[in-house]
């Protein structure tokens, strides 16, 4: 009796192999966002660049400050970095050089101040926040220009 | 009784019978004609219409072959190492058409916008689990190889087929499969069982050193494929030793060894993916059972197989090593036909010809659909070199 039913289930599984794989491919955007949805997971802010905190708009672009990122397996981690991006807005330009007082920390103070060379791009740290450790980076993309700031946590 | 060589034109596993061979054939070819056209109008566009057509023969082809004749792997290996060639070709050609460049730099990784492979799974789950995030700078959806797609798709593979992916899907596992085949013999022939742990230490500290630095540490320094893919753009000595390393790996382990072993180095005593994967042989329905009536412990089969996945110890004991990758090698090799496909539960050499078929066609199916797409990308960018001067748009 039970090596038909181990039987009748390995013959089962085995004839399933052509559904699961039609399922797979037929259902595949249908799956990955169940998948999305499921876990909650997101990729990580190390490379994402963290949530977006606020969003400034000016003339013909805007800039993103975004959540300060720790990241770490467990926890927080001492030092991170937070990221901030300037974005063409549509039909817009980012201007060759500009200064802004950036709040990094969401007190709606500005704690900040930093000064970019979007054509190179180039950036310097004008006013240290608090903090703060260095300048990480600043990398051209699409639309813009990204920044990060390395921070300490405490 | 003479023996059957694997230059023999038909097996015992043959279907020989015309309307048995239909019967068995026109499902696959009714799934492949659905699938690969998606149920969409063809294009009449030849640039689009000719790699379908090209592919959706070439593939049709070589299955009623596998039906007629009774090998596997004889055929299997020429569509496997087709679709990762022409994969490679399509890839790079659309990462120059995208970027300019197979070069990845630090903007694109900024802006998600690295195409995301199975190889990276394994490292990903333990900060998943931990912090819901994902160590990959891709997209989750949408694009052009989402995170979440190629989980999903991975997860549909390792369901039905188990490491069974590493021979009918891997599109890398194709390069070293093709470079395998290019000597008649190996030139090196013992290997020491030892190695064959290799893997799965390399994916227990790429685990571990990707879960503590939270990046994909085995793309970064140890992935021998992106010598074909794209690289890290070298623009310190930190990029410059991992292109050096991977640039290694590749010549390494994907061309000079398995040319000179006949193996694939690679899958068998290197990659961590190949490792994890190997655990999903517990889960999939099918597996490769020697009827120990038949066997008289020629050897030949642990000879042949291309990841080490035959011993002594497993042939004793009637089956394969758990890093089987159910390519076929060794059943098509057999000159007792004691190997065959076999569905778990049942009995070691129970219907042989349906085992094989219950196992074809799910196996197949995954490599005309998955392979398919990449061989016809592939087929595109030639015609379009052939029709324009160049590869990309």
């Amino acid at each position: 009796m039970v090596k038909k039913i181990m039987k009748m289930s390995g013959y089962g599984w085995a004839i399933a192999g052509v559904p699961i794989i039609l399922a797979t491919f037929m259902g595949m955007d249908f799956w990955a966002e169940g998948l999305v949805k499921a876990t909650g997971v997101k990729v990580s802010p190390i490379y994402s660049g963290g949530e977006i905190a606020r969003s400034i708009e000016h003339n013909g672009y805007r800039t993103l400050v975004r959540e300060p990122v720790f990241a770490s397996l467990v926890g927080q981690s001492a030092e991170g970095f937070v990221q901030i991006d300037w974005q063409k807005a549509e039909g817009g330009q980012l201007p060759p050089r500009l200064e802004e007082d950036l709040d990094l920390h969401g007190d709606a103070r500005a704690d900040c101040r930093v000064s970019l060379d979007t054509t190179v791009p180039k950036a310097a740290v004008l006013t240290p926040p608090p903090r703060f450790i260095s300048l990480e980076k600043a990398l051209p993309i699409k639309d813009g220009v990204i920044v990060r700031i390395r921070l300490h946590r405490q | 009784m003479s023996a059957p060589t694997t230059a023999a034109l038909s097996s015992a596993l043959a279907i020989r019978t015309p309307w048995k061979l239909i019967l068995a054939y026109l499902p696959m070819l009714l799934l492949t004609a659905m699938m690969m056209t998606g149920g969409r109008p063809i294009s009449p566009d030849p640039l689009e219409w000719i790699p379908l057509a090209i592919s959706f023969l070439f593939f049709n082809i070589l299955f009623f072959l596998m039906l007629r004749t009774g090998f596997t792997d004889r055929y299997r290996v020429i569509l496997f190492s087709t679709m990762a060639f022409l994969f490679v070709i399509g890839f790079i050609a659309n990462l120059i058409e995208m970027r300019g460049s197979m070069a990845l730099s630090e903007s694109a990784m900024a802006q998600g916008e690295t195409p995301f492979c199975h190889m990276v799974i394994p490292v990903t789950l333990i900060p998943a689990a931990l912090t819901r995030t994902i160590i990959f700078p891709g997209h989750l959806l949408g694009g052009f190889a989402p995170i979440a797609g190629m989980v999903a798709l991975w997860i549909g593979a390792s369901l039905a087929l188990g490491r069974g992916f590493c021979s009918w899907g891997c599109f890398y596992g194709g390069l070293e499969d093709g470079f395998s085949r290019l000597l008649k013999k190996p030139l090196i022939r013992r290997i020491g069982r030892h190695w064959t742990y290799l893997p799965y230490a390399i994916l227990l500290a790429v685990v571990l050193l990707s879960a503590a630095t939270l990046s994909p540490a085995y793309c970064e320094w140890l992935c021998p494929f992106k010598t074909v893919t794209e690289y890290n753009e070298v623009n310190n000595f930190r990029t410059l030793l991992q292109a050096v390393i991977m640039v290694a790996l590749f010549a390494g382990l994907v061309v000079v060894l398995p040319i000179l072993t006949r193996k694939r180095t690679q899958c068998g005593l290197f990659c961590p993916f190949g490792a994890f994967q190997s655990f999903t042989n517990k889960v999939s329905a099918y597996d490769i059972r020697i009827d120990r009536t038949k066997c008289v412990d020629c050897g030949k089969c642990a000879q042949v197989c291309p990841t080490f996945s035959m011993d002594a110890d497993s042939i004793s004991r009637g089956g394969t090593r758990l890093s089987c990758c159910r390519c076929g090698k060794c059943v098509d090799a057999c000159p007792k036909q004691a190997i065959s496909f076999h569905i778990k539960g049942t009995e070691a050499g129970a219907s042989p010809k349906w085992s094989r078929l219950l196992f074809l066609y799910p196996a197949f199916l995954f490599l005309a659909v998955f392979g398919g797409s990449m061989v016809q990308w592939g087929l595109y960018r030639i015609l379009l070199l052939l029709s324009t001067g160049s590869m990309v748009k």
